[in-house]
Order: C-alpha cells, then structure tokens, then sequence
C-alpha cells in the first residue's frame, strides 16, 4: 500500500517552489526514504510521523530557496494578458447578452429578459472569478503562466482561495491602479494588498527569459479586441440600412 | 514569574538553534567514516544519541542539500543486486577542512561558555562595602 506514501509526496511537491532538477532531488530522496524504511518494516504511517508534516518538511525545503520577486513592467504584462483571457472566455455570455438585448428591444419577452439578465451577470462573474479562481487553484492565471510568474505566501508555500481573494480586492475596488503604485517601491514588490494577504508574485525556478514572453501576451490582449472589431465590421457589412 | 508556556517556548527555540547549528557539523563527521544513506543517517543519529538529538527528518534532506552544493558532501545512487535504489553521500576534502574549522569553533564556543558558567560572577557595586 503506497497510498498514503504518494499522497504525502504529492502534497510536498505542492507546497515547494523550486527548479525541476531540485524538485526531482527532494522528490527521489524521500521515496528512498520510504523505501528504505519499508525494507525494515515501516509502515507508511511511522515513515510520516517521523518525517515532520508535509507542511514542515516542505517549510524546510523553502528555507533555502531564495524567492525572486516579479517587478512592475512583467506585471502589468501579465495582467494586460489576462485582460484579454477572461474577454475572451466571457465572451460567448457577452455575444448571448447582446443578443438578447437586442431581440429584447423589438420583442420585449420574459425569455429574452431573463437571458439577458443570466448572461449579464455571467459576464460580471467571468471577469471577477477569473482572477481568484485560477489562482486559489494553480497558483496562476494564464498571464502569469505566459510571462513565467506565481503567486506564493511569503514564506515561498503556495496560497489558497483566501489569499486569492483577499488580493483580489483592490481590483474590485477599483483601486487595483493605486494599489500597484506599491510594487516598485516596497520591499519585496507587493500591492499594498499583497500585504495584507500575505502573498508574493515570484518567477518561476529555472524560468528561460526571452522577449517571446511579452508578445504571447500582447497577442492574447489583442485576440478579443481583434475579434470585438470583427463582429463590429461583419454586423456593418451584412446589415448596412440598420 | 515568567508563565510556564513561554518558558517551554524559549527552551524548544533554544534546542531548534542548538540542533540546527550542530547538525552540519555533525553529519559531516558521520559521513566522515563511510558513505551513508539519508534513512541511515537518521536511523544513526537517533541511535547514537540515545534519542536526545530527534528531530523531524524531513529536515535532514535540505541540510544535506546545503552540503552538497556547497562541495562539502557528493551523493551517488546505488543499485544494489536486491533491494531498493541508495543515494550515498560521502565526504569531500572540502568537506573534512571544513569540519575541522567546524570543530575549533564549536570548543572554542564550548569553552567560553562553560568558563562563563563555572565563573563566579564580578562583584557587584552594592557588594562594596568601603
């Protein structure tokens, strides 16, 4: 039964931030471990108890990877991308919203209300969700990933939905420009709300630096307003007298 | 008089930095008289210390990381004929110099305060008494 022994694994390999080649180390060192202690008949459960949680012997292990903050410019780059990811994925409930609306105005039917009203609030949710979710749950958001960066809590463990959240908040106070004023200028290049959750924007171990970054980036902020632009030239097109 | 938590604190920090600080120096002399495993070493460490040097072995690893790449210690896996797979980690000459600059300063450490200790302590001014 290696159940319990892959899960505890599993669970370290989550908790620490590190290069593949570092990962690999750590992750074969402790199967060794396991093995070596099964040989003379150790249960999982005594390997474990022995071992520290996986919470102290991932701490451990962070104690001497030094964090490399993300500055300002690879932020908001980031960001930008992740502008044009949660248009793009809002965007069929958005076209569903317009749509609506637009039978709505001629025929005004409970349907069309109420989709308009469901679509709508679907739209808001996609573009407030996006943020906290992704990152509540891989630690990212697809900016992020594109340009190399992650959240993490200062100690380098990873941050859940609280943290995700909680420097979320700022964008839904619409203070998000404010607060990144901050990066530059503290210490470890926090928001404000950075702070306040905890939590720290770190590159990537062993992350490549190459300009290709930057224009996947741009490219996926361009796609929705190409696309946006599209819709608005074929709707002209096909519907000239309107 | 100092509440009994924060005493019991004091003192586990106080055996965190001890164990923390002695540790390099300790598994650099084990691995000084033959290549041992990580499991090994633990299993010895505790052995040998009648159980008074326990600590969380997930820690062990990291130290040992430390080692290596600082060219103290190299590892090398083994496939034994039966068995699971070993990482033996031996003793660099690095390694053995740096033990022994480990070892003057941990007696010289020893000694200072054991001096300090056994001293009865300056007299005091209220002592005085012309």
């Amino acid at each position: 039964m290696n159940a319990s022994r892959h899960r505890y694994l599993d669970e370290v390999m989550r908790r620490i931030l590190a290069g593949p080649e570092e990962r690999l180390r750590l992750r074969r060192d402790l199967e060794a471990h396991f093995a070596a202690a099964a040989e003379r008949g150790e249960s999982d459960a005594e390997v474990i108890a022995r071992l520290g949680s996986a919470e102290q012997t991932a701490a451990a292990f962070m104690q001497d990877v030094e964090l490399r903050y993300a500055g300002f410019f690879e932020r908001l780059v980031a960001f930008l991308a992740d502008l044009g990811s949660a248009a793009l994925l809002a965007a069929p409930a958005a076209a569903l919203c317009a749509g609506a609306a637009a039978l709505y105005d001629r025929q005004a039917t409970a349907v069309f209300l109420v989709v308009l009203v469901l679509s709508g609030i679907g739209v808001g949710l996609m573009l407030m969700l996006y943020f906290p979710l992704l990152e509540g749950r891989y630690g990212k958001t697809l900016g992020k990933h594109l340009m190399g960066l992650h959240v993490r809590k200062e100690d380098g463990g990873p941050i859940g939905y609280g943290a995700a959240f909680l420097r979320r908040l700022s964008l839904y106070f619409e203070i998000l420009v404010l607060d990144a004023i901050f990066v530059p200028f503290t210490a470890k290049k926090q928001r404000a709300f950075d702070m306040v959750a905890d939590t720290v924007v770190v590159r990537e171990p062993g992350r490549a630096d190459g300009a290709a970054r930057w224009i996947y980036c741009l490219l996926l902020l361009a796609a929705p307003i190409a696309l946006a632009a599209a819709l608005a030239v074929g709707i002209t097109l096909v519907r000239p007298g309107s | 008089m100092v509440p009994s938590y924060y005493w019991m604190k004091a003192m586990e920090d106080l055996e965190r930095q001890l164990k923390r600080g002695t540790l390099e120096m300790i598994l650099l002399h084990m691995l000084a008289e033959e290549p041992r495993y990580g499991y090994e070493l633990v299993s010895q460490l505790d052995e040998r210390t009648g159980g008074a040097f326990s600590m969380k072995e997930g820690t062990l690893y990291p130290v040992l990381y430390r080692l290596e790449d600082r060219g103290l210690i190299e590892a090398e896996w083994s496939q034994p004929q039966r068995g699971v797979p070993r990482k033996y980690y031996r003793r660099t000459d690095a390694g053995t110099r740096h033990l022994e600059e480990l070892r003057a300063q941990w007696s010289a450490f020893v000694d200072s305060v054991e001096r300090l200790l056994a001293s009865s302590g300056p007299a005091r001014a209220s002592d005085r008494s012309d």
